[in-house]
């Protein structure tokens, strides 16, 4: 509505200096055209720089995350800058398993992204977003034609994963699964594995010599799941 | 994609346009053109240097003290000779300066933006070529369409109220860009640039006419042809002071090149907002010559003389009398 306002109060300032002849009446009626008109300016300009009329609003969501990779639970992100600070998120939902590429976050100065390490049973994506919008019908009315009702200000990002979860860097990722290409590290990885599954059970055992057959297949399971996670964390410290 | 047109206007050029007054034969003087070329060429590559020196270089400074050390000669040349190039004693009618001033600084107002808007456009919003042109659409139909209100009201009306109104709808049109974010709504600037556009509308074709009105009738050609050369050269001197500046102030504000490497998205966000900081430095010069060209806008007046009714009557006259 605004700038349409500014066509008017410009068309109709012109009209009247211009074309009435009694000029105290011409001009006066021209001034407060002007008038109105640079007052429209200023609330146009107001509200593209200084967001008047609007306000921040936050908006909550939480999505449930998939691995990255198949295999084991896998979070990747990828450093933007050398320093550090800048960082996207790479990572699956449960619709997008399959699709070609996974989803990331925003690449923005403003997006911040953390990962929470819990072992709450499940693997979640907190998204805090924060955007401009209108104040009320009337300021979206005013300034509604711009079509600045939803610009973007920050977002953070919360990654709440398990302990059995592997957060690497994409380079580490692709180094990792080399690693374990290699026929020498994935003979340590069985010899190593067949122990410690054998140890964990066998302490079970011990506890509660009348474990029954699925139970123990159970604590197998577990061991195995655990030992994979263990060693992918430490073949990731070997690749510093 | 020019040569086409250019093709078509001269063709049609030949054929449709009459000759409204007698012309005669003039011989060229090698020396007039010569220091205008280098006066105005010296003066023009000066300021189109600043953007890349900084203004105290000595590149800028001797050129453009070259230059004006060339065009005193022209001038004096021109005064002097029986057949000038420019006949420079048009300025001795008050009101055809004044509209020769009015005339150039709005060109230099209008044309230094019409070339940065789209850079902005371009660069910062990252719009294609093709969106930019037609942002700045509008605003140019918008000259086309006022044209003929403009020319009614110059007969029925004079100049006076024109000429100040125009100049305040493109002073005050110009003054948002001052604020201009990466954010800013196209739409906005597509408004803003339709009230420039309509103010200029309003006081080039008026306030030119008005000034050749006022000439006496030999030195009419004259006035055409110091009308366009002023206009030329104050709206090129206008275009490169106005990118010289923004590519200074974007030059110095930049970000240095490691934060590229070490912090990419700051890096991007500190260049934006270098550029931002060019852009509102040069939209700063561009209210100044806006602001100029209102200034003047107050000495032009209305008398009995300005309508251009009289002036159809004084040439048929002429021609009437010429042809004997």
């Amino acid at each position: 509505m605004i700038q349409i306002s500014i066509l008017i109060f410009a068309g109709l300032a012109y009209y009247f200096a211009v074309f009435i002849t009694n000029k105290k009446v011409g001009y006066g009626l021209s001034f407060t055209f002007v008038a109105l008109f640079i007052l429209s300016i200023g609330l146009l300009v107001g509200n593209e720089y200084n967001h008047i009329g609007m306000e921040k609003v936050t908006k909550d969501r939480t999505v449930q995350i998939s691995t990255v990779q198949k295999g084991s639970n896998v979070l990747l992100y990828k450093p933007v800058g050398t320093n550090g600070k800048e960082n996207v998120y790479i990572y699956r939902t449960p619709d997008t398993v399959d699709a070609k590429k996974p989803l990331h976050t925003k690449a923005d100065l403003h997006v911040d992204n953390k990962v929470k390490v819990e072992d709450n049973g499940s693997a979640t994506l907190t998204q805090k977003t924060t955007r401009w919008n209108y104040k009320n019908g009337f300021y979206d009315f005013l300034f509604g034609l711009s079509g600045n009702g939803n610009d973007f200000v920050s977002q953070k990002n919360t990654f709440n994963v398990g302990s059995d979860w592997l957060v690497l860097t994409t380079d580490q990722a692709s180094k990792l699964s080399k690693k374990m290409k290699d026929k020498s590290v994935q003979a340590q990885m069985k010899s190593e594995g067949e122990k410690y599954v054998k140890s964990t059970v066998m302490k079970a055992m011990q506890q509660n010599p009348s474990m029954t057959k699925a139970q123990i297949a159970k604590v197998t399971k577990q061991a195995e799941s655990a030992f994979k996670v263990q060693a992918a964390k430490n073949l990731v410290k070997t690749l510093k | 994609m020019i040569i086409p047109i250019v093709i078509v206007v001269l063709v049609a050029a030949v054929f449709f346009m009459h000759p409204v007054i007698k012309t005669r034969k003039t011989k060229l003087d090698v020396l007039s053109l010569i220091e205008s070329t280098l006066g105005f060429g010296a003066i023009l590559y000066g300021f189109s240097s600043v953007g890349d020196d900084g203004w105290g270089s000595p590149i800028v400074i001797s050129t453009i003290i070259i230059g004006l050390v060339f065009i005193v000669l022209f001038g004096i040349r021109q005064l002097r000779m029986d057949e000038p190039f420019l006949e420079l004693r048009v300025f001795k009618v008050k009101k055809f300066s004044v509209a020769a001033a009015l005339s150039s600084a709005t060109n230099m107002a209008m044309v230094g933006v019409e070339m940065i808007l789209p850079l902005y456009l371009q660069i910062v919003k990252g719009m294609s070529a093709f969106h930019s042109g037609l942002t700045l659409l509008p605003g140019a139909l918008l000259i086309g369409v006022m044209s003929p209100i403009t020319g009614r009201a110059f007969d029925k009306y004079g100049p006076k109220d024109l000429a100040r109104m125009g100049m305040f709808l493109l002073t005050a049109g110009t003054i948002p860009f001052l604020f201009l974010t990466k954010d800013t709504p196209v739409l906005d600037i597509v408004i803003l640039y339709m009230i420039r556009m309509f103010g200029i509308s309003m006081v080039m074709m008026p306030t030119t006419t008005d000034g050749m009105n006022a000439l006496p009738f030999d030195l009419m050609s004259h006035g055409t042809a110091v009308n366009n050369t002023v206009r030329q050269v104050f709206s090129s001197m206008g275009t490169a002071i106005l990118i010289s500046i923004l590519t200074n102030v974007t030059n110095a504000t930049k970000p240095g090149k490691g934060l590229l490497h070490s912090a990419p998205l700051q890096y991007k966000d500190d260049f934006f907002n270098a550029t931002l900081g060019g852009y509102h430095a040069a939209f700063a010069v561009a209210i100044l010559f806006c602001l100029i060209a209102f200034g003047i806008s107050f000495m032009v007046k209305n008398s009995s003389k300005s309508k251009s009714i009289d002036m159809t009557k004084d040439a048929a006259a002429a021609v009437k009398a010429g042809d004997k």
